[in-house]
């Protein structure tokens, strides 16, 4: 295989790397894309979080939250991009995002300075700020609503009895305390899939039997009972490909709103989103090369001159003028956490980690402590140029990272994860293409 | 490749994370479902972790069609179908599997086919055609190594005599090994019988080293793969028949001229696309051809999806809801065209086999090779 | 005022034999335990069927119990045991440090009664091929194997159940009643109904192990019981399928053996005061890593899953060495002791002479109680298999993969059919929620009606959900579920729960997070707090079972 020349070559397909690698290609610049395989955005549930806490606090309004955040949290990415451009870039980012997925028809809605609460198959409530067309609902919303929590009885991940009661006796109490209008009642019950009736199923299978014409008109009728005088009715499954249109029949057959629920893993969602982001990137022209795994990094002058990566079955090298790292935290080895401390196994920069404290930090921790665990804080440090620093310096001047690769902040307190994806993504693409002229 | 000893293999799985992602892409857990696979998810993550010595003595774990999606899509890329044959090695030595399967190997032995044929009628389907023989002292540049369906299953000959007349016009110097060519192995290492596999791989080499090609050019793809991934084959460059057809074409040795009129989807055959990334050749040929119009199904490159003849699959007996090339003809069929095409003996007949199953008078299956042969003289 | 003839306290293996002894003998007893079932030490040992031989020389009679022992267990209990056979395996250093050591085991172990033979090193590494290639000796030793711990005890329970005993875990002894010197019954709190009462008894037998102290002052007599805990580690695979001890003077991190889909490490010794107080010190931990891969190389490259502690119930002086401490069993008569009139304690020994202590324990109660009653335990199968288990048979019948089969019959033996028949009427009962054990959720509901499961952590001891790889990641959810659906759980207790056992595996899990340990974490953090946001709406919830001492963090 012979290696290819690139204007940017971005490492890692994961939300970050995609986009910053989209947007480069629309700006007409030859792009290369490499991905060993797919990562901790597939996993994802759908939800776009930006901001969802600001120390144990709920925030309502992100970009409010935001510029709290950049005056209190130094090290944090928002920060880093700068308190007076963030706001600006992450609308710029969640504006370019929406728009990327929209190419692939994957609608998202939501805006940027308003965060609803969404009710997760785990029978809890979460902020979030977008979400797809068909997922977006505030409960903060319910007056007097009549929820029903549909189960596809041989699809063990979500069990809509659970999510009801868990929503009555659970949720409501502490929803009333934000928003004392809320009211809402919330049932379930469990129904087959026409043409998933045997055996055990997995989300995908649930989808994909309701992309089916046949299936999904009589799953309607088989819901029609129940979904008489219901306001909300959720899904674990709206459908694999065609969620969007699904969600329109069956609210035209049901007359309710169907929602679908948040994915948990196996995520359709999360594959839906991937899918959607590469669908762009080859629709804007970003040579995407799958199942490539970068190796090595190849520096002279302190620059970096290629990238060595495994290719079908051989080794190729692939040259640019800029490289953005993408690779992602510990999930998909982007991060590795070794006995004696944290790796960054590509590019090999070094990772600060405190040493043998991490240890007995831990060890008094308890596994979900609402300020984060201490192991998402390490990560790569960067300038505001998304430049990764060692010991404070520029590690090398055309070398740019972005997304959950960052130190500084935890993404799953916090809910923060596509929202930092997408506004580091974009601020290292821009600097990239600057960088090149 | 050939050094990484079981055990290391089987670590592999310390990586699974139980993410899922690959129950997402798996073809067989897509049509079979779960309760018949354990999945990628369970071969990768826990039947390494085995409480018996032969606890999966389950025919299920021979649905795997080793086709790599899993891995392509593990956050850890985890060798599933490494894993997996390594089990199906222990399976195997416990002679508890498949008859269809055990015929198989049987044959191989026996004859160096997995076919149930003679040696002696491998090169059956080339009486009467200009072809050099290497076994019977003749010399040639190239060695075209036909591999076991492209040499004995009877529609896959006509993909064979096609590629022949094809070399022919392109006046390539080309030479077969004729009845002294074996199963490559590759089916056989995935089936689990590594010590056939090695005496396989021994033999050919010492075959091809004896005559001292510089280049082998393979029909299937899976003995493209062989070549590369796990013979030593240090000296000789190794190309499917469509990476070299692509290059007659494009240094002008070959040129299509009739007219074909054919609305064509492409199948990418799994080991050649998704593992090889050989994509774009076999689709530049199709579109060198006068009157055809290409058009891309849903599933294509590295998301294609299997046919489902891989890894020893391709015998072994499936219920025509599980079967994966009828799933696939499916999808094929949206794009409404007059021929499927692939350039695999594989994909060939389960995708035959496919539409005699579902009765499918529309669609033909056609090899790149046969349809290039019909666009010249 | 309830009665009974015998109140056991401690529902380990001792006790959970003591109950089937006294059942079994036709004697009105109950079983009342502070937690769940084989929460205590037996819940938290290396499952070891022990031959006897890692006792020997230096103690030989507790070798000889074993081995004689062990053989009842192989006729009573073959569903709950993996015969597998174990080696005692010597390096230079070993015979450096004690060139006569391997004679004075295999002279020993003759003289015990255990069955044991010199194999070649190199038939040694044929068996075992996992096996360090350093090795300079190797003895092979038939009656070894695993003892799938909570089953034994759960199973013992079920058929002291049959025979008419009352099981109560989450049943906690608050105060031994006495009248004068005369112990007449206990006061006792349901955990569960929340509720205070008393019981009335002739006679009491605390099988408390570590505990064993705690409890005789309540009654006002003495044990001299040291709680030892030592460190086990798990490895997530079975690198080897035989026990494997380290053939060399008893000492730290001389055993590595299988355990269902694992294989564990073991282990240190040192005194404690509490038994409640079990601390997991790191420098322990990083030792059972290296004297494990001393044995079996390929472990330092193995994940390794978890390390935790467990108190072992020593009998004896305080300033003898842990290790030089008998391993034999003692029935302690406290009328003779201390004057104290009813009441017993039965410890030391090992989990696979639980048997022998409960015989000798119920003679004694016997001899109190006046009555005359032989013991039957060593004769009656621990609920026997009344068919012939055919994997394939019942994969067909259920709809299952035959893998997913077998792995239940490992777990449910002879119980299988009566745990999985609720598939047959209702096929998504047979769908599976725990990817890394593959349990179904018929097995789930089984663990529930009919073997104590209460918390969401019991239901994990019986059907080794979450033990596995994802730590209870993607499966702990979906059986929470189930508590809410199937047994109506209340959502609020139910979330308290799941956050409580993904605590408890945390404890564990927390000594060894890096590499693939972390990365699973990791995904756990996306579902739990990224998409559950369980680390802000669990924070108000209290933790869901008793709690004994200090929380592990």
């Amino acid at each position: 295989m012979v290696g290819k020349d690139f204007d940017v070559l971005v490492v890692g397909g994961g939300a970050s790397g995609l986009i910053s690698a989209i947007y480069l290609a629309k700006k007409g610049l030859n792009v290369g894309l490499i991905k060993k395989a797919s990562g901790a955005t597939q996993m994802t549930s759908g939800l776009f979080d930006v901001l969802g806490y600001m120390n144990d606090e709920l925030v309502f309004n992100p970009i409010e939250g935001i510029k709290r955040l950049t005056k209190e949290k130094m090290g944090h990415p928002y920060s880093i991009v700068g308190e007076e451009n963030v706001i600006e870039e992450l609308k710029e980012a969640t504006s370019f995002f929406k728009k990327i997925v929209a190419e692939a028809n994957y609608s998202y809605e939501g805006e940027l300075s308003k965060n609803i609460l969404t009710i997760t198959p785990l029978g809890t409530y979460k902020p979030t700020c977008l979400a797809p067309k068909w997922m977006y609902l505030n409960v903060l919303g319910f007056r007097k609503s009549k929820l029903l929590f549909v189960g596809v009885r041989n699809y063990v991940g979500v069990n809509p009895v659970y999510v009801a009661r868990s929503f009555n006796s659970f949720l409501l109490p502490s929803l009333v305390k934000i928003d004392k209008e809320v009211e809402a009642q919330a049932e379930a019950t469990y129904m087959y899939v026409p043409g998933l009736e045997e055996g055990a199923a997995t989300s995908f299978d649930v989808g994909i039997a309701l992309d089916d014409q046949e299936n999904l008109k009589e799953f309607a009728s088989r819901l029609s009972k129940d979904a008489k005088g219901v306001d909300f009715l959720f899904l674990p499954a709206l459908g694999y490909k065609k969620p969007m249109e699904n969600q329109r029949y069956l609210k035209d057959e049901l007359g309710t709103e169907v929602i679908e629920l948040p994915s948990v893993v196996p995520s359709i969602a999360g594959r839906r989103l991937t899918l959607a982001l590469e669908d762009a990137a080859v629709k804007s022209g970003v040579k995407v090369h799958d199942a490539c795994k970068g190796l090595s990094a190849i520096r002279s002058n302190g620059e970096c001159t290629a990238i060595r990566a495994s290719y079908g079955g051989s080794e190729i090298e692939m040259e640019a003028s800029a490289f953005i790292l993408a690779t992602g935290s510990y999930i998909a080895e982007g991060l590795v956490m070794e006995k004696n401390g944290v790796k960054e196994p590509l590019f090999e920069i070094p990772i600060s980690t405190p040493p043998n404290e991490t240890y007995s930090e831990w060890a008094k921790k308890e596994p979900f402590p609402s300020a984060g665990h201490p192991s998402s804080f390490f990560g790569v440090n960067v300038d505001k140029t998304m430049r990764p620093l060692s010991n404070q310096k520029v590690f090398c001047d055309n070398l740019f990272a972005c997304g959950s690769i960052l130190a500084g902040y935890d993404y799953a307190t916090e809910k923060s994860g596509l929202g930092v994806c997408a506004v580091t993504a974009l601020i290292a693409a821009k600097e990239a293409g600057e960088y090149i002229k | 490749m050939s050094d990484i000893t079981p055990a290391r293999i089987l670590l592999e799985s310390d990586k699974c994370i139980r993410c899922g992602n690959c129950l997402a892409v798996c073809p067989v857990t897509l049509t079979a479902r779960m309760n018949k696979f354990p999945g990628p998810k369970h071969i990768g993550g826990d039947i390494a972790r085995p409480t018996h010595e032969f606890e999966v003595n389950d025919d299920n774990l021979f649905l795997c069609t080793a086709c790599d999606a899993c891995r392509d899509v593990c956050p850890a890329n985890i060798s599933i179908d490494e894993i997996m044959r390594v089990i199906r090695s222990k399976i195997v030595e416990s002679g508890r599997f498949s008859k269809t399967l055990k015929d198989a190997l049987e044959s191989t032995v026996k004859y160096g086919n997995p076919w149930g044929l003679p040696r002696s009628e491998r090169t059956k389907w080339a009486k009467g055609l200009p072809v050099k023989d290497l076994s019977k002292g003749e010399k040639a540049d190239v060695l075209l190594f036909i591999g076991c369906t492209n040499a004995y299953d009877t529609r896959a000959q006509e993909v064979t005599k096609s590629l022949v007349k094809i070399l022919n016009k392109a006046k390539v110097d080309f030479g077969i090994l004729g009845t002294d060519e074996s199963c490559c192995g590759e089916p056989v290492r995935w089936i689990g019988e590594t010590g056939l596999f090695e005496e396989l791989k021994q033999r050919n080499t010492e075959l091809i080293e004896k005559h001292g090609v510089s280049k082998i050019v393979t029909m299937s793809p899976h003995c493209y793969d062989a070549f590369n991934s796990y013979y030593d084959l240090k000296k000789t460059k190794i190309q499917h028949y469509t990476e070299f057809l692509y290059e007659l074409v494009h240094t002008g040795r070959v040129k299509p001229a009739k007219k074909v009129n054919m609305r064509i989807t492409y199948h990418d055959p799994c080991t050649l696309g998704r593992k090889h990334k050989v994509f774009d050749e076999p689709r530049e040929i199709l579109k060198s051809i006068p009157g055809v119009d290409l058009i891309e199904m849903e599933r294509v490159r590295d998301e294609g999806f299997c046919c489902g003849g891989g890894a020893g699959r391709v015998w072994l007996e499936t219920p025509v809801r599980e079967r994966l090339s009828v799933a696939r003809l499916h999808e094929a069929s949206k794009t409404k065209p007059d021929v499927v095409a692939t350039s695999c003996p594989f994909c060939l007949i389960q995708l035959e086999d496919a539409v005699k199953t579902i009765a499918d008078e529309h669609v033909k299956i056609k090899d790149i090779a046969e349809i290039f042969a019909e666009s010249i003289e | 005022m309830e009665k009974k003839s015998v109140v056991v306290i401690g529902a380990g293996s001792t006790g959970a034999a003591t109950i089937r002894d006294l059942s079994m003998r036709g004697i009105d007893a109950v079983l009342l335990e502070r937690g769940d079932l084989c929460s205590g030490t037996t819940g938290k040992c290396h499952g070891m069927l022990h031959s006897g031989g890692r006792y020997v020389p230096q103690d030989k009679e507790g070798a000889s119990e074993c081995i004689r022992e062990t053989k009842i267990l192989f006729k009573i209990a073959p569903h709950l045991i993996e015969v597998t056979g174990g080696m005692f395996v010597g390096f230079e250093e070993d015979e450096k440090a004690d060139p006569n050591f391997k004679d004075k085991k295999l002279q020993g172990c003759k003289e015990c009664g255990i069955p044991v033979e010199e194999i070649s090193v190199k038939k040694a590494l044929e068996i075992e091929p996992s096996l360090s290639p350093e090795i300079t000796s190797a003895l092979w030793i038939p009656d070894e194997g695993s003892l799938h711990e909570f089953h034994f005890v759960c199973y013992m329970c079920l058929d002291a159940k049959r025979h008419g005993a009352d099981i109560r875990p989450y049943n906690e002894v608050l105060e031994i009643l006495r009248d004068g010197k005369t112990v007449t019954g206990v006061r006792v709190k349901d955990h569960i109904k929340d509720r205070i009462y008393e019981i009335r008894s002739e006679a009491i037998i605390s099988a408390s192990g570590p505990w064993a102290g705690k409890i005789a002052k309540m009654a006002g007599a003495n044990v001299p019981i040291n709680p030892t805990p030592g460190v086990m580690v798990v490895v997530n695979r079975r690198v080897v399928n035989h026990v494997i001890n380290r053939l060399r003077k008893a000492t730290d991190g001389d055993i590595i053996l299988p355990h269902h889909t694992t294989a564990i490490i073991g282990t240190t010794s040192w005194p404690v005061d509490d038994p409640d107080k079990l601390p997991t010190p790191k420098d322990h931990v990083e030792r059972m890593i290296k004297d494990g891969t001393r044995m079996i190389p390929i472990v330092e490259k193995c994940r390794l899953l978890r390390a935790y502690s467990a108190a072992r119930p020593l009998i004896g002086l305080k300033d003898v060495p842990g290790r030089d401490i008998s391993r034999t069993f003692e029935a302690f008569d406290h009328e003779k002791i201390d004057g104290i009139k009813g009441f017993i304690t039965i410890t030391g020994g090992k989990m696979c002479t639980a048997r022998a202590m409960a015989e000798a324990a119920v003679n004694l109660a016997c001899n109190k109680l006046g009555i005359r009653a032989e013991c039957t335990t060593d004769k009656e199968p621990i609920i026997g298999y009344d068919e012939e288990i055919d994997v394939a048979k019942l994969s067909e019948e259920y709809g299952l993969v035959k893998l997913y089969t077998q792995r239940a019959v490992d777990r449910l033996g002879p119980l299988t059919r009566k745990a999985l028949d609720p598939i047959k009427s209702a096929p998504y009962r047979g769908c599976w929620l725990c990817t890394d054990e593959f349990v179904t959720r018929a097995e789930i509901e089984y663990a529930v009606k009919n073997l104590w499961g209460h918390y969401i952590y019991d239901i994990r001891r019986r059907t080794r959900q979450s033990m596995g790889t994802c730590r209870g990641g993607t499966c702990s959810h979906v059986v929470a579920g189930i508590q809410v659906e199937e047994f109506n759980w209340d959502p609020v207790d139910v979330h308290a729960d799941l956050m409580s056992i993904l605590k408890l595996r945390w404890a564990g899990d927390k000594l060894l997070l890096w590499g693939d340990n972390l990365r699973q974490y990791k995904l756990n953090e996306a579902i739990y707090s990224c998409l559950g946001n369980y680390d802000k709406l669990g924070k108000g919830l209290p933790f869901s079972m008793p709690v004994f001492g200090e929380l592990p963090w």
